[in-house]
């Protein structure tokens, strides 16, 4: 067994994210949120990030989660999601200029990831469609139905938290927390997954792979979890 | 609530109202804000499964203290608990659920509604849009019902001829349940089929842009 994915600490596995990555973090709240990996990054101090996630993640009733550190230390030039989740940070930084946001609506998010992931180069959706998102996008009329053309979303890094591993980057998730994580798994040259335990291969029932291993990279036990929801 | 008393429905009740909506066998899609409460109010007696977009079909309701778990999340990022029968699943499975018209009925917030059923909830002037999964949800699942106050804070109709916010999308609301009023958009127009305790048709008119038909069987609101 050659192969090892298996890294020491967080701070090891991202130790090789460049300024200006475009990087895609998995997590919806605290569900699936590759937290210990986006604190290594913090202060590593990796900036202007082009970051693609459901949301700009928040600091609500003393909860922080998601992106929420690196908007908060102005890390991202640039955000890919579907809402703001009420970021009071983010909310300024975006109106002042400071943040570009493309706003996409949260399953055409999924599926453009899904196309990168899949070597699809984009896919024809009516969502949106009559809204001033459309503006720029090319349009057909499909079944009488005016589409607009939605292209592939790639990634350079793929943060994402799972709850158990084996060696090889098998992958299991628990209840909402598969969100965006399995798909993000596919559409970066370097998926690097955070999770609760790592344990040998063969551990995992062939049956209950989430995540198959041939798109993880680097396989991580996250540090702290905080006991908090 | 008490017979005869004059008052707008509280968001509590609104979401009983909505409940009434659920037939035995629906999959329900429930959107953030004033929506979500409706798992609370959901028969008992009948099989139904709620969907919340990021992944779960069969959500019980809000999770308290030991059952809350960081791995079950619902909407404003809050725990759930699931029902018996429950899946979880991706983002993906989640719109396809939604976009592919598998889901019966979802239920959304809106800013403004229009009498032909065009949706305005996304945009407000100088505001940071707000899109999350609404846009892939409307036109797609089989039955939208809308939950929203009557007027805005200010005291103005939200249920006009033509949607003055950027519209969401066009044609795609079926019902509307406020605090005042239970109005279905029908393709002859808006028909007011229920009104809140103590109001009359005419007042409920007055505080609409456009013009109402009343059905037949008008009655007050019951929960």
């Amino acid at each position: 067994m050659a192969i090892n994915k298996v890294y020491n600490s967080c701070a090891e596995a991202i130790s090789d994210i460049p300024d200006g990555s475009t990087i895609m973090f998995g997590g919806w709240g605290p569900a699936g949120d590759p937290e210990n990996l986006i604190r290594a990054l913090v202060e590593k101090g990796t900036k202007d990030i082009i970051a693609i996630a459901n949301d700009p993640g928040n600091d609500r009733d003393g909860i922080v989660y998601s992106l929420y550190p690196l908007v908060k230390t102005r890390r991202i030039k640039k955000f890919i999601g579907s809402y703001h989740a009420w970021n009071q940070e983010f909310l300024k930084q975006y109106k002042a200029g400071e943040l570009e946001f493309e706003v996409c609506p949260q399953g055409i998010l999924a599926e453009r990831i899904r196309a990168g992931g899949a070597g699809l180069y984009g896919f024809y959706t009516d969502v949106g469609a009559e809204t001033s998102l459309a503006l720029g996008k090319e349009t057909k009329v499909i079944n009488g139905r005016t589409c607009v053309l939605e292209l592939p979303l790639k990634a350079d890094y793929a943060l994402i938290k799972a709850h158990v591993a084996d060696r090889w980057g098998n992958l299991r998730y628990r209840f909402t927390a598969q969100n965006f994580n399995p798909v993000m798994a596919t559409a970066a040259k370097i998926v690097i997954a955070e999770v609760e335990s790592i344990v040998g291969v063969g551990s995992i029932d062939p049956n209950d792979v989430h995540t198959p291993g041939i798109y993880v990279d680097r396989i991580v036990k996250g540090e702290y979890y905080a006991k908090r929801v | 609530m008490q017979k005869g008393s004059k008052r707008p429905l509280t968001e509590d009740e609104m979401a009983r109202r909505v409940a009434k909506e659920v037939k035995d066998g629906d999959c329900i899609n429930l959107g953030a804000g004033i929506p979500f409460p409706v798992v609370n109010h959901i028969p008992r007696d009948i099989w139904t499964m709620v969907h919340i977009e990021h992944g779960i079909l069969g959500v019980g309701g809000m999770a308290q203290g030991l059952m809350r778990d960081r791995d079950c999340m619902g909407l404003g990022r809050r725990p759930i608990f699931t029902v018996p029968g429950a899946s979880c699943f991706s983002s993906i499975e989640a719109f396809t659920m939604l976009r592919g018209g598998h889901i019966d009925i979802s239920v959304l917030g809106a800013f403004e509604v229009s009498e032909k059923g065009d949706l305005a909830n996304w945009l407000l002037p100088g505001e940071c849009p707000i899109v999350g999964g609404a846009m892939d949800i409307v036109g797609h699942v089989k039955r939208l019902i809308i939950m929203m106050t009557h007027v805005t804070k200010k005291g103005e109709p939200k249920i006009l001829k033509k949607c003055s916010l950027p519209v969401t999308a066009y044609g795609v609301v079926n019902l509307l349940v406020t605090d005042l009023a239970v109005i279905e958009v029908t393709p002859e127009g808006l028909l007011l089929r229920e009104v809140a305790s103590g109001y009359t048709a005419e007042e409920i008119q007055a505080l609409t842009e456009p013009q109402l038909k009343i059905s037949p069987e008008l009655k007050e609101i019951e929960l």
